[in-house]
């Protein structure tokens, strides 16, 4: 009986034992000092961070008639009656279960009358956004104007519940979240004053389990203390027994298999854990965590600035980050996430995980996408070959020399020209132009959709040299295509498609058709009825 | 010490807990409030009120016992939800207003608040004060299977013990020794318990499980092989009118499926639960896909979690089975 949790028996006693809110406690001191004291204060800041502990101590300070630098000096009358809390003057409040107006009310009539002892009167209001919107309200006129001998501290983790109307009355007062290295330091501190033996690491754990809270890393610490025996030294191992944490062996170990993705090594890590009894939800956060970390490993330069890691673990972290792409880690990291909120809310997490785990060794998610577009081009592009293979063979190619005598007759003045510049055509043949005709027509339905539509009007009519011919039914088919954009894109695209330069004309059936007499049986046929058709020219053969 | 062990004689499993709160009380350093923080049946209220044994009884003969366990005990207050939910007004008048009262009889004076998580953020809020600078003599115990329900200034108040489901092993042993069972039905028992123990007892109590199992697999493996639309409904039907164990056996469910995708990824081996069904585990798995069992598990445990807010069950119900229908 008499036991006082940490964080109670070492609540701060002064503005210098506040960790990690300097910028406050030097305000609130000078303010003592130059008698610069305003009537309402409101502290708000996450839990554990001093609001409390401040609003105390400063109620002592504004009283203490020797007050040093601001500090309360801890020896007079005052201080210690106060301490000891035998004083009306200071009246901690808590609105969580005080929260009507009629409490409102009540303060208002006491507020007048003057303080007992010291010169001030100073009411420390807790857990503020608790009051209703009346009691808020009752509040107002006294927290604008109140007497001079009262003061009034709110405080509170959620300033944005409070009405403006109070908020523009106070001085406000932000608490920072307490870093580790602070938190470390002042538990250290408590534990040599107590006589504890602790490991520098495992106050290092606790700290950073604690989420800025100092008395949330205060109650872990308690906890290992009511668990240890005979004042033995406290290690880092029992931390992470009472916090429920794996190792960081075993995460290295998981990580690696799910990296390899060994569905069974992984399994059988998982459940040595879960036979040893730990926490699933901290599992999935710390298993995030280090794929985090080995996420910054790799991509940052220094990676030992922002990673709180030794130099030999920084190495081995990164090791593990030569295989796995970014993208894998990063999917990894936000599965593991998401996870983690259903988990919370669910009865069987451990099946939750546990197939999270398998999914992620199966596929190991989204990979680079401009990757997997070019994988599937290539297979389209070899797929498209395979189709032509087969085609040509069951094609026997049309003797050449057929075509030659349109040549001549088709060929403009200007073209002329072009066809002497480049004379690069490494012996296509129309059927291979229409063999390659699908993949072309893909392509440029990629650059210009509008490009394609035209062009699945006309027809491959001839192959001349470098010039492909491509005939037209309407005049406004064959107009469009010819304008200058559209030619050179289709120049471009057959002539990267086919491996040689082609110049595309486009012209009307009707100027194609008399030559046709002269033309090949077998490509009249084709031009009649359609590629299609091509089966025609075997049934000729025959 | 002996003594205390006493207390925490009917304790099944949770060694480790059972263990940091006796050191605590050897050491003297009773923390002022506690969460007890796991999954129903994992003996939470049990080790809550054993602990509550060990400190009222502290310098007395443990004549006291019998009253605790009949919520009879002077100095012990038992907080339960009203309806739904723990009010702030009992907070404010059952603990907040009675704290300051010293204990009767004992150098201790606990509150045990059960189903914490069923307190509103108003009535949490009222407790908050309390829970930081209680007086020495005052204990509180937070009984909950949701701890992120808690406020975390609550969390951050109070020293905070998690409860794992028990191991198998644990309750096969339980009932061979307590129920008399043989061990294959204890083991299978065991299998089916989920970490509870109270459910454990109530299957060993209950008609033959595992042929009503077999058979709603059956039907299951009716829906995916013939793909007949007919049985979906009248499977639905059937576990429509199981409404009143339809936890377990979506539970049961959830297992199975994990399972099959467990069996699908590795084959036979020793992760499986449910090894005396091998043949239909390879039927099933030969059925569905990857992603079929993936949603079909995340179905269920929506399921499960929605059924707190009256939903309606046959649409969810239909829903899961036609996803296992689909292909």
């Amino acid at each position: 009986m008499g036991y006082i949790a940490l964080y109670r028996k070492w609540r701060p006693k002064q503005f210098e034992d506040i960790v990690g809110q300097e910028h406050i406690t030097t305000t609130l001191r000078n303010q003592i000092m130059n008698n610069r004291i305003v009537h309402a204060y409101l502290f708000t800041g996450t839990r554990g961070t001093g609001k409390t502990s401040m609003a105390k101590i400063f109620a002592k300070a504004v009283n203490c008639p020797n007050n040093h630098n601001g500090e309360p000096c801890e020896n007079c009358n005052i201080c210690e009656e106060i301490e000891s809390s035998r004083v009306l003057d200071i009246l901690e409040i808590d609105a969580a279960s005080n929260n009507g107006v009629d409490e409102i009310r009540e303060l208002r009539e006491k507020v007048k009358y003057p303080p007992s002892l010291g010169s001030y009167k100073v009411y420390i209001i807790d857990e503020v956004h608790m009051l209703s919107q009346g009691a808020f309200n009752a509040l107002l006129k006294t927290l604008e104007e109140p007497p001079s001998h009262v003061i009034f501290i709110l405080a509170t983790t959620e300033p944005h519940k409070l009405p403006a109307t109070i908020l523009s009355r106070c001085q406000r007062f932000d608490f920072k979240r307490v870093s580790v290295k602070d938190m470390v330091d002042r538990m250290a501190y408590i534990c040599n004053e107590m006589d504890i033996t602790i490991e520098e690491e495992a106050l290092e754990l606790i700290a950073n389990n604690a989420g800025g809270a100092l008395r949330d890393g205060l109650s872990i610490l308690d906890q290992c203390l009511s668990l240890s025996k005979n004042n033995q030294k406290i290690t880092y191992e029992d931390i992470v027994d009472i916090l429920g944490l794996v190792s960081n062996e075993w995460l290295y170990q998981i990580s690696q298999s799910i990296i390899e993705q060994d569905i069974y090594n992984t399994m059988e890590l998982f459940h040595q854990v879960i036979d040893g009894g730990k926490d699933i939800i901290q599992m999935a956060k710390q298993l995030a965590e280090h794929f985090r970390n080995i996420l910054m490993a790799k991509t940052l330069p220094q990676p030992q600035e922002i990673l709180e890691l030794s130099r030999e673990q920084i190495g081995r972290v990164k090791n593990q980050g030569e295989k796995p792409s970014e993208e894998r880690l990063l999917s990894y990291i936000s599965s593991l996430s998401q996870i983690e909120n259903t988990i919370k809310y669910s009865s069987q997490p451990m099946i939750i995980l546990e197939m999270e785990l398998i999914k992620l060794c199966k596929n190991p998610g989204a990979e680079n996408l401009k990757e997997l577009i070019d994988r599937i081009e290539t297979l389209e592009r070899e797929i498209t070959n395979l189709k032509s293979v087969k085609r040509e063979a069951k094609i026997p190619p049309s003797p050449k020399k057929s075509s030659r005598p349109l040549q001549e007759e088709s060929i403009t003045p200007e073209e002329k020209v072009q066809d002497t510049i480049v004379p690069i055509n490494k012996g296509l043949t129309l059927e291979e132009v229409k063999a390659k005709w699908e993949e072309i027509l893909k392509e440029v339905k990629r650059e210009k959709v509008q490009v394609e539509a035209l062009l699945k009007e006309g027809e491959l009519a001839q192959l001349n040299g470098n010039k492909l011919i491509i005939s037209f039914d309407l005049g406004f088919h064959q107009a469009k295509l010819s304008e200058k954009d559209n030619i050179k894109l289709l120049e471009r695209i057959i002539s990267r498609v086919m491996g040689s330069l082609l110049i595309i004309e486009c012209v009307m059936q009707s100027q194609l058709s008399f030559q046709h007499q002269e033309e090949d049986p077998v490509q009249s046929a084709i031009k009649i009825f359609g590629e299609d058709v091509v089966e025609v020219v075997e049934d000729k053969e025959d | 010490m002996k003594r205390y062990n006493n207390c925490f004689h009917g304790i099944i499993g949770q060694e480790r807990i059972v263990e940091g709160l006796t050191q605590a009380i050897i050491n003297n350093s009773i923390f002022h409030s506690y969460i007890f923080s796991g999954p129903k049946g994992s003996q939470r209220t049990r080790m809550a009120y054993s602990f509550a044994r060990a400190l009222l009884s502290k310098d007395k003969p443990s004549y006291n016992d019998y009253r605790i366990d009949d919520n009879n005990h002077p100095d012990l207050i038992n907080i339960f939800p009203q309806g739904a939910s723990i009010k702030i007004k009992q907070i404010r008048e059952d603990i907040i207003g009675d704290i300051l009262i010293k204990p009767f009889e004992s150098n201790y004076k606990i509150y045990i608040i059960h189903d914490a998580h069923t307190m509103g953020v108003p009535a949490q809020n009222t407790l908050l004060k309390t829970l930081e600078e209680a007086p020495s003599y005052g204990v509180i115990i937070l009984i909950t299977d949701n701890l992120s329900a808690l406020l975390p200034t609550i969390i951050s108040r109070s020293q905070n013990y998690k409860f794992q489901p028990l191991k198998e092993e644990v309750i096969e042993n339980y009932l061979q020794r307590h129920q008399g069972l043989e061990l294959s039905k204890a083991r299978e028992i065991s299998l089916m318990a989920n970490g509870s123990i109270e459910r454990a007892i109530q299957l060993s109590q209950g008609e033959d499980i595992r042929q009503e199992r077999q058979d709603l697999l059956e039907k299951l493996l009716r829906i995916i092989k013939d793909k007949d639309i007919v049985s979906v409904f009248s499977t639905g039907e059937y576990l429509m009118e199981q409404r009143d164990r339809l936890e377990e056996l979506l539970d049961f469910l959830m297992l199975w499926f994990r399972d099959i995708s467990v069996y699908k990824e590795l084959g036979d081996n020793k992760w499986i639960i449910h090894k005396e069904d091998k043949k239909l585990l390879e039927e099933f798995s030969y059925y569905l896909s990857d992603k079929q069992i993936n949603d079909i598990i995340n179905d269920i445990s929506i399921m499960k979690s929605n059924r707190r807010f009256n939903i309606n069950l046959q649409l969810n119900i239909e829903t899961m089975l036609l996803r296992i229908q689909e292909e």
